[in-house]
């Protein structure tokens, strides 16, 4: 059983047959070869397959890739602009928060929506804003830590 | 596992697509997708309610505020209303999940969800509402707006986010014409959320705090599992009724 979808991901259309039950992480990763997204858990517990829908944040290993009909998805993929790295991304770099790398894609996406609604976070809207999403390696100050340099740079333009 | 997907775009096409298919009603998928995952069976036949936008409102009357049942936690969040006449149910959607979790799970999954540790559930068994449904579809909760209902929540786990609740407590009070009216829910202290009639009696008829805590221990039936002990769970259902109650009488 599959079904038509049309979507946008990281900016380019899509269309194609999608199976009912296919995950959105499934069909990025098995169909898009974007693997990027990663599954940490598959139930919505960790956060590493995180990507962007029409702007928000969900966890693609519980969305339904059918649900995306008509919608914009945007993955780590889709950050850099013209093979340049993001300013969150550089910044998660500079302050060491990518050790292992697993959730870095997951934190990154759950990092540019939290920008996208609250542009100028305290470190506590950052921690809450990263609530979703699990990482083993850092502690997360080196995340907050980058949050707040991209928020500051961004204040001073 | 296999499932058809079916996308209607009305409450009604919905309601007769799962009579004739025998299916599950399908929101945000935040619940019935984990339960695939660990290889539960689900339904052959998901009824996504996805597209219908009637699921998907939020609105304000002079009197009201009705949410749709497929409205997200985030949007709940969002509904400034929602923060000043429904503290309760506020403070229950700002500590469900994760971010992602709650952009995605819905009011009414977790209503219909059966599982006692739903945190929506016990506010909104405080704050009463009217319950629409269409057949065996949920499709909005209608809250009164009652200046002078005070509401509160509480949930115990073991993390700040992503935490199953090891028990979560909702009271409200409001008083007209001299009469006073509590409320106490429990959650996570039952195979079910508990309303807890007596407790809420006891309250409302004297104040008598210290003995609507010790009748709240005959309506709670928590039990030992992987997140806390039954006695755990009964000394903090003591300590936050309390807190709770003197939060909302105040």
């Amino acid at each position: 059983m599959s079904q038509l979808l049309r979507c946008t991901i990281n900016g380019k259309s899509f269309e194609g047959m999608v199976r009912d039950d296919m995950t959105l992480l499934r069909f990025l990763r098995d169909e898009l070869h974007l693997t990027g997204t990663k599954e940490g858990c598959g139930e919505g517990d960790c956060g590493a397959c995180t990507v962007l829908v029409d702007g928000i944040s969900v966890n693609s290993c519980l969305f339904l890739a059918l649900n995306a009909q008509g919608r914009e998805v945007l993955t780590i993929e889709g950050i850099e602009k013209d093979g340049e790295l993001s300013k969150i991304q550089k910044a998660f770099i500079r302050h060491g928060a990518i050790q292992c790398g697993f959730c870095s894609p997951g934190m990154i996406m759950s990092a540019e929506a939290l920008l996208r609604k609250h542009p100028d976070p305290s470190p506590e809207e950052i921690r809450r804003g990263l609530g979703g999403n699990i990482c083993r390696c850092t502690g997360y100050q080196q995340m907050v830590d980058a949050i707040r340099e991209v928020a500051e740079n961004r204040r001073r333009i | 596992m296999d499932f058809r997907l079916h996308f209607p775009s009305t409450v009604e096409d919905a309601v007769a697509i799962k009579k004739a298919t025998g299916g599950s009603y399908l929101a945000g998928g935040t619940i019935l997708m984990v339960d695939r995952y660990h290889g539960k069976p689900v339904a052959k036949d998901m009824v996504s309610l996805e597209r219908i936008d009637a699921l998907h409102a939020i609105k304000e009357t002079a009197d009201t505020i009705e949410i749709g049942a497929a409205c997200s936690f985030t949007q709940i969040e969002e509904f400034p209303p929602v923060k000043e006449y429904l503290w309760a149910l506020y403070l229950s959607t700002t500590e469900i999940g994760g971010p992602q979790v709650r952009n995605r799970g819905t009011i009414g999954g977790n209503w219909c969800s059966r599982s006692p540790a739903s945190d929506a559930v016990a506010p909104i068994l405080v704050l009463n509402p009217e319950v629409r449904m269409v057949e065996d579809l949920v499709v909005s909760f209608v809250f009164r707006k009652d200046q002078a209902l005070r509401s509160a929540f509480r949930k115990v786990g073991k993390r700040t986010s992503l935490a199953v609740s090891i028990l979560s407590i909702a009271v409200s009070f409001t008083e007209e014409n001299g009469k006073r009216r509590v409320r106490v829910a429990v959650g996570s202290a039952a195979p079910t959320v508990r309303f807890c009639k007596e407790t809420s009696r006891v309250l409302s008829e004297s104040g008598d705090i210290e003995a609507a805590k010790d009748v709240l221990m005959t309506e709670i039936s928590p039990i030992d599992d992987r997140w806390g002990s039954a006695e755990y769970r009964r000394v903090v259902a003591r300590g936050l009724l309390d807190e709770l109650y003197k939060e909302v009488t105040e």
